[in-house]
């Protein structure tokens, strides 16, 4: 089988993979929040970024601050690319921890975090949260701006099992490409653009679809939350209860609940972990 | 009461073996500090042979550490030797910081060396103190501890707890040191000098107290090498390994200290190193004193191990999250292993850790120094009179919360 190398190990692909997902098939994790395995591509979040080393650098020089010379000099600065896009070739030599990588993980993990509410306490996703987990793992520093965050809406009522608050959104779109593949039912999209950016119902619509909480599903932060589940419980008290019992249903081996002693507040089904 | 009439059937008395005698002593003796017993062999009152049984203290200490977070290993690592817990909080500490590659800011170290070495005081006053009173002076012993009382003075000011503080931190302190510290200190630092002074011209000059500690309890070099001996006890035979000198931690290298020795590895030997490394260690302190910073953080400023402030974590999402990641699944070393070593009350602590790179300890082994130094007990009570043991034993310094194993 055909492999290349991420960060000096060999990873078999299939023509076609994308570096995102040959790594995700041998259960290695890149950084990522608008890829998801079932749905298209759409390389939007950026934290994905990696370096591919037999690529050639960005055309445009940068300066970087030479010490022993105590000046800039010109220097060269390779071109990162979003793996979840890249389509893997034989032989490529990809890293995903040099320092320029490291540099764009911390800096778009920062971006994502600069209007975000302080919503934890309060947020049915903490404790499974990507923003969280990118946080430790890519960023861990405090923050640095200190004017007011941006407004927008919060607690949106999508339909009857759906609310949206815009300010936890990252904007991944996985939502929207849920309801156009899955569904195909075009309900959601995203107006405004920058960090006025919102996502949206259809006219007169509302999120109705009989898939509507696979939107909650895939929202890999806290921005689409459950009705039911809204304000019940602490997911990451429950994080014991949920490996110990395994909850079989017709959805098949459907792994994760929300308990507390009184029993399942909500049925999820395999994250996108594999295995 | 009636006595009890016995009629002994002189034709068939069972005959037992005078000698040797053997008897059991703890763990209910006092000496044993409940912890130990010890089967001895008699030949008269003569100790012909020994077996010093530990195990009577068992809380899983080790095991207790693989359940809980990182930072819930300093309640334990406090209750290790609990008669100096700061320097088993900041031993533990300095291991895990050894093992994220974090360093402390410079007060902080200082703050560490200062209470680390008042708690070396307390254990040394509590050894030979109780060493006296076990063979009888039982002065000495009240005015050790009343002044040892001032030293848990100034550690309750300062963690809030005289004993078992849990004040370390992975990455700093728990809280700053308190407006008075160096104040406290210092006026607390000739008290001990002169306590340290009195003791010895109560003792040393004593018949009775010199002929039980003379020549009594040796242990050779070259046993104390091969049996893993360290800390007072190795330096009273003669060897200066002192960690503090020998591989210096945190700040030790910046100050000027000697390392006293004996060289007969007797009770008298034992006594008198430790008496002179609280004279030792009151020098450290008030170099300590001298250089440490007024102000500055005693956190190290890296949000992965260290809490943020409140006002943080109540306004921005940053430190929110920090917070919560902390406390809803603890600090997370990253993956490997490491074994770090610092000069406890009685040798050298080591803690060998080890990291899955999780928020739980996946092993945490420790060296304790009483339970090598108790191997040693055997041999240096062989051969002495039965009541040699308590001053040999009580000179041994065994903590029993250190030989849990």
């Amino acid at each position: 089988m055909a492999t290349f190398t991420l960060d000096g190990k060999q990873i078999p692909f299939t023509k076609g993979d994308t570096i995102i997902r040959a790594a995700w098939r041998e259960g290695i994790d890149i950084p990522h929040y608008c890829w998801h395995p079932g749905l298209s591509v759409a390389a939007n979040c950026r934290m994905c970024l990696v370096e591919i080393k037999s690529a050639r650098p960005m055309m445009m020089p940068v300066l970087k601050w030479d010490a022993a010379k105590d000046a800039w000099v010109p220097d060269t600065k390779p071109k990162l690319q979003p793996a979840c896009q890249i389509e893997v070739s034989e032989g490529m030599e990809i890293s995903t921890e040099s320092e320029n990588v490291k540099q764009a993980h911390k800096a778009v993990q920062e971006f994502l975090l600069l209007n975000h509410p302080v919503d934890c306490p309060i947020c049915d996703q903490a404790g499974e949260c990507k923003l969280q987990d990118y946080w430790l793992e890519h960023q861990h520093t405090r923050k640095r701006k200190h004017t007011e965050p941006v407004h927008k809406p919060k607690g949106v009522r999508f339909g009857p099992t759906i609310v949206y608050d815009a300010e936890r959104c990252v904007m991944c779109t996985r939502c929207i490409r849920v309801c156009d593949e899955l569904v195909g039912d075009h309900v959601l999209d995203m107006r405004q653009r920058g960090n006025q950016n919102e996502i949206v119902l259809a006219p007169g619509r509302q999120l109705d679809h009989k898939y509507s909480l696979m939107t909650e599903h895939v929202c890999p932060v806290g921005a689409l939350t459950s009705r039911d589940f809204r304000f019940k419980a602490r997911v990451v008290l429950e994080i014991t209860a949920r490996r110990l019992r395994r909850l079989r249903d017709g959805l098949q081996h459907a792994r994760r609940f929300r308990t507390r002693a009184t029993g399942a507040f909500t049925v999820s089904g395999r994250g996108t972990t594999k295995a | 009461m009636e006595p009890i009439e016995h009629e002994f059937d002189e034709d068939h008395a069972l005959e037992l073996p005078a000698e040797p005698m053997r008897l059991n002593m703890g763990p209910s003796h006092p000496a044993m500090h409940g912890t130990i017993r010890m089967v001895l062999d008699l030949e008269g009152e003569t100790v012909e042979n020994v077996d010093v049984q530990p195990g009577y203290l068992h809380r899983g200490f080790e095991k207790s550490c693989e359940r809980g977070t990182w930072s819930q290993v300093f309640p334990y690592a406090d209750r290790l030797n609990y008669v100096s817990p700061m320097l088993n909080n900041v031993g533990f500490a300095l291991a895990v910081e050894k093992l994220c590659g974090i360093t402390v800011p410079e007060r902080a170290a200082y703050y560490r060396v200062i209470l680390g070495e008042i708690a070396r005081i307390c254990d040394h006053f509590t050894c030979n103190g109780a060493g006296a009173m076990e063979l009888g002076a039982f002065t000495p012993f009240l005015w050790f501890l009343k002044v040892r009382e001032w030293c848990w003075d100034v550690l309750e000011r300062e963690t809030g707890a005289r004993m078992t503080h849990s004040f370390g931190r992975i990455g700093g302190m728990a809280k700053p040191p308190t407006e008075n510290f160096k104040r406290d200190v210092t006026e607390l630092i000739p008290e001990v000098l002169k306590s340290v002074n009195e003791a010895e011209t109560l003792l040393l000059r004593n018949r009775i107290f010199l002929d039980r500690m003379q020549g009594v309890g040796s242990l050779s070099q070259e046993r104390a090498l091969a049996l893993g001996v360290t800390g007072p006890m190795l330096r009273s035979t003669g060897v200066d390994y002192d960690v503090r000198k020998a591989h210096p931690y945190s700040l030790y290298d910046r100050f000027d200290f000697e390392v006293p020795i004996g060289h007969d590895g007797d009770n008298y030997d034992r006594f008198l190193v430790r008496m002179e490394e609280m004279r030792q260690s009151c020098s450290i302190i008030l170099q300590a004193i001298k250089q440490m910073p007024d102000d500055g953080p005693v956190n190290s400023p890296d949000l992965r191990y260290i809490l943020p402030e409140k006002n943080e974590v109540y306004t921005t999402i940053e430190a929110t999250i920090a917070h919560f990641k902390l406390v809803m699944e603890g600090i997370k070393p990253p993956k490997g292993q490491v074994y770090s070593f610092t000069e406890g009350g009685n040798g050298e602590l080591g803690f060998f850790i080890v990291s899955d790179g999780s928020g739980t300890p996946y092993r945490v082994r420790v060296r304790p120094p009483c339970w090598f130094n108790l191997q040693a007990c055997r041999e240096m009570l062989i051969g002495d009179m039965i009541s040699d043991i308590i001053p040999t034993f009580g000179s041994v310094n065994m903590i029993g919360g250190e030989c849990d194993r």
